[in-house]
C-alpha cells in the first residue's frame, strides 16, 4: 500500500500566483510523488500533457519534461540498497566496488544507457531540502533529485531541450547553491 | 509512415531491451519515424548490454549498409529473422534507464 502511495505519481495543475497579477510570474505546480516542480504558467499554453510512469510535458518535438519516481522496486535493487547513493554510483562520484557483483554490474556504465555520453557535464547540489544531481549533454540532461526524508524515493528526470540552470530552477534550488 | 511489418519489428526490437510493457505495446499503432529515432538512440546508448545485443546490431547496420544516423529505418522491413534469431538466444537487455527509454517512446507517438 506504502509503496502504491508512493508510485502514485500526482500532478496538480494549480496556478499559483508568485508576483499577484503578473501573468508572466504564475507558476503551475507538477508533482512527481512529493517532489514538486514550478513551471512558468505561461510556457504551458500549447504543451501536451500525459501520463507514463509520471508526468510528461511535450513542449514540442524537442522540448519535454519527463520524468518518474523511483524506488528499489523499480530500479531492480535489493532493499538495503542505500537509494540515496544511487545517483552516485550511475554519476561515477561514488565507485561500486564494495557492492554486490551483481548490482555492481547494473551500475557501472549505467549513465550510458540513459542515452548521457561521457562529455556530460555532471553536478551535485546540495540544498536545505536534499541534492540535486545532474548530467547533461545538451539537448539532453539526467537529473536525480534525493531528500533524506524520502529515503525509499528519488526522482529522476530525463529533459529534453532544457539546460540543468532551467531544471533545477523548476525545482526551486539555485544553480550555485 | 511505417508498414505494419516495421511497426511489429520496432516493437520486437524495444521487448529485447527493455522488455515486455503494456503502454508500450498500446503505443503499437501509433509508432512513427520518431519513434524509429528515440529506438535508435536507445539501442545506440544500450548496444555494449550483451553479446547476442552486439551481434544483433552488427547484422541490423550490415543489412541497412551504415552506421550513420537513420540506420534503422533502413533495417526495418527486413529484419524479421535477425530478430528472432535474438529471440531465441535468449533474454535481451533490461536497461537501467528503461523508465527513460519507455517515456521517450511513448511521447513519440503523441
Amino acid at each position: 500500500m506504502l509503496k502504491k502511495f508512493i508510485l502514485a505519481v500526482s500532478v496538480a495543475l494549480a496556478a499559483v500566483p508568485v508576483h499577484g497579477e503578473h501573468a508572466e510570474s504564475k507558476t503551475t505546480s507538477i508533482f512527481y510523488g512529493r517532489f514538486e516542480l514550478k513551471l512558468p504558467t505561461h510556457q504551458l499554453a500549447g504543451a501536451k500533457i500525459l501520463s507514463v510512469d509520471g508526468p510528461v510535458i511535450k513542449f514540442s518535438d524537442s522540448v519535454i519534461l519527463a520524468g518518474t519516481v523511483a524506488t528499489h522496486e523499480t530500479l531492480g535493487l535489493p532493499e538495503d540498497f542505500e537509494l540515496a547513493r544511487y545517483p552516485r554510483y550511475i554519476l561515477g562520484l561514488d565507485a561500486t566496488d564494495s557492492l554486490p557483483e551483481e548490482v555492481k554490474q547494473a551500475l557501472d556504465g549505467a549513465l550510458g544507457s540513459f542515452g548521457i555520453g561521457p562529455d556530460a557535464e555532471t553536478a551535485e547540489i546540495e540544498h536545505e531540502r536534499g541534492v540535486v544531481y545532474s548530467a547533461c549533454l545538451f539537448p539532453s540532461c539526467l537529473i536525480f533529485a534525493t531528500r533524506p526524508a524520502e529515503p525509499e524515493q528519488l526522482l529522476m528526470l530525463f529533459p529534453e531541450g532544457f539546460s540543468r540552470s532551467e531544471i533545477v530552477g523548476f525545482m526551486g534550488v539555485s544553480d550555485a547553491e | 509512415m511505417l508498414s505494419e511489418l516495421q511497426k511489429n519489428e520496432l516493437h520486437r526490437l524495444i521487448v529485447l531491451f527493455i522488455g515486455n510493457d503494456v503502454s508500450v505495446s498500446r503505443s503499437k499503432p501509433h509508432f512513427s519515424s520518431a519513434t524509429v529515432e528515440v529506438v535508435e538512440r536507445m539501442i545506440e546508448a544500450n548496444i555494449d548490454c550483451n553479446q547476442t545485443m552486439k551481434d544483433l546490431i552488427a547484422e541490423l547496420i550490415s543489412g541497412g549498409k551504415a552506421r550513420s544516423r537513420g540506420w534503422l529505418k533502413h533495417a526495418l522491413g527486413g529484419a524479421s529473422a535477425m530478430i528472432e534469431r535474438a529471440e531465441l538466444r535468449g533474454y535481451g537487455c533490461q536497461v537501467s534507464a528503461k523508465a527513460k527509454w519507455k517515456t521517450a517512446i511513448i511521447v513519440s507517438t503523441y
